[in-house]
């Protein structure tokens, strides 16, 4: 190193300018690495994962969905509910393991609480007709068209209290009718004492199968058709909101009166059941003050008539799912087939 | 800077006065000023150089305390709204975590959460005053809060989303 002191040695001052660019260089190199340190933070970032947690969210409402309708579709008989939630319960083990085990795959935990689960009573009422061997809309024990299917229905919280509501109906068995008059064809109605809301199954103009819409505190006359379909049968799903399998907005189930401001609960009604012939499939809330119409549903599962048995209506149990990122709880409520209000 | 450098042995340098006989005392006097003149030139240059590369380190750690604090800025926000996107599914237990350096450039910063439509993100390096808005639009009201970077949580709250230092 050169000697500074010395003062035949000349050059200091390029030797300490040079000293000095030199530690200018050694910082833009610094910062230099701190951009490329930047840059690769930007790019290595992948999400914390809401994707997969949302996923297995919906996996297991999916899952304890179907279970729940699997088990309600097996009819148990009256009296057995406690075999019908445990087998429930044995479902949503099998489930809870196997999502485990595919969020374990993920470095996730996963976990759903099926000890904590809790059930809220139901009925299935159903009616075994189908598009090829269609039977009339009406009761079981004297064919009655008017006639009451359940009284009392009470929501709870956010649920509604009646679910998956599915007929088959064909095209033939319906009254011709239009919107502006359709008191003569088969309706659905939905009451609390003060208010119905009305939906009309019938074939329009152009020989289709259509559904009308009456809300609550409307006169007949303003029906609106909300949806049409040339079949010779085809599905209506009044909760869901469906008609053949395509969208149908309009078609809400209850509207108002099945909504969240109606809490003292509400009756379903089956008007003209004799102007419309297929199948159908309901599933009501029993909980509370809420009752399927026992003269007019048969109490046993019978071939012909419409009958009623136990059903859970809903289940809730706790799911929690974790990362080293995120963590994610929730008590998740299934009532598939239910109307989103 | 230093002093003016002298002839070793006080006279013109011997091949000067090899080479042209003519001996003349003022020989020294041209010598001593291109000494000086060479001098201040090069002190003129050098500094001239170290201002200028001086200016340019310090605009270039603003821009990279910038890029970088953008890029931290931008990954809280995105956890923000992933926290936001889990409570609207309707989960009632959320916290969602982020790794962040502590010093970006050198320099410790500070991490603002403001409230409003969209919220905003605002981080503020210590050191050279640089300052990033990152804006993150949710549904769930967020809690106002100012914490110093380095690890962050985001936490599900009395209603509302809350970023604190894990």
């Amino acid at each position: 190193m050169a000697d500074l002191m010395d003062a035949e040695d000349r050059g200091q001052l390029v030797l300490v300018a040079g000293f000095a660019l030199a530690v200018v260089l050694v910082a833009l190199v610094l910062l230099a690495n701190t951009a490329i340190f930047t840059e690769n933070l930007a790019t290595r970032d992948n999400g914390v994962g809401e994707r997969e947690v949302l996923g297995y969210r919906s996996s297991a409402v999916d899952g304890a969905g179907g279970i729940v309708d699997r088990e309600n579709a097996a009819e148990y008989a009256n009296g057995e509910r406690d075999l019908l939630e445990g087998n429930v319960s044995d479902g949503l083990a099998a489930l809870d393991s196997q999502l485990r085990e595919s969020a374990g795959r993920n470095a996730a935990s996963a976990r759903a609480d099926v000890n904590a689960a809790t059930f809220t009573n139901g009925s299935l009422v159903r009616q075994n007709g189908t598009a090829d061997d269609p039977r009339q809309f009406t009761n079981a024990s004297d064919d009655r068209p008017d006639w009451t299917v359940a009284t009392g229905l009470e929501r709870d919280g956010d649920g509604n209290a009646t679910r998956a509501f599915v007929a088959v109906v064909t095209s033939s068995s319906l009254e011709p009718a239009s919107a502006s008059d359709p008191d003569d064809a088969f309706h659905v109605v939905v009451t609390n004492g003060s208010a119905a809301w009305h939906a009309y199954v019938y074939q329009n103009a152009s020989g289709g199968i259509a559904v009308g819409v009456k809300s609550a505190g409307e006169p007949v006359s303003a029906t609106s058709e909300v949806c049409s379909v040339a079949a010779s049968n085809a599905t209506v799903d009044f909760t869901g909101g469906s008609l053949g399998g395509v969208d149908c907005p309009g078609l809400a189930f209850g509207g108002d009166v099945a909504g969240s401001a109606t809490t003292d609960g509400y009756d379903v009604l089956v008007r003209n059941g004799d102007r419309a012939a297929g199948g159908y499939d309901l599933t009501v809330r029993t909980a509370g003050s809420g009752s399927v119409s026992t003269g007019n549903v048969s109490a046993t599962p019978s071939a012909d008539e419409p009958y009623r048995v136990p059903a859970v209506y809903a289940v809730e149990f706790p799911i929690e799912y974790r990362t080293g990122e995120v963590t994610y709880a929730e008590t998740v409520r299934v009532a598939p087939g239910e109307r989103d209000d | 800077m230093t002093d003016s450098p002298r002839p070793r042995d006080g006279s013109t340098a011997p091949s000067s006065s090899s080479t042209r006989p003519r001996a003349s005392r003022d020989r020294a006097t041209a010598t001593t000023l291109s000494y000086v003149l060479t001098l201040g030139i090069t002190a003129l240059l050098i500094s001239g150089l170290l201002v200028a590369a001086g200016g340019a380190v310090e605009s270039q750690r603003e821009d990279t305390t910038r890029e970088a604090m953008e890029v931290v800025g931008q990954q809280l926000s995105s956890r923000l709204m992933a926290a936001d996107r889990l409570v609207a599914a309707g989960g009632s237990e959320v916290s969602v975590r982020g790794t962040y350096p502590e010093t970006i450039a050198g320099s410790t910063y500070s991490i603002a959460v403001e409230p409003g439509s969209p919220a905003t993100i605002e981080l503020t390096a210590t050191g050279t005053r640089v300052s990033v808005t990152v804006a993150a639009p949710t549904r769930t009201p967020v809690a106002e809060t100012t914490l110093s970077g380095g690890d962050v949580e985001v936490v599900y709250a009395g209603g509302q989303l809350e970023v604190r230092e894990a």
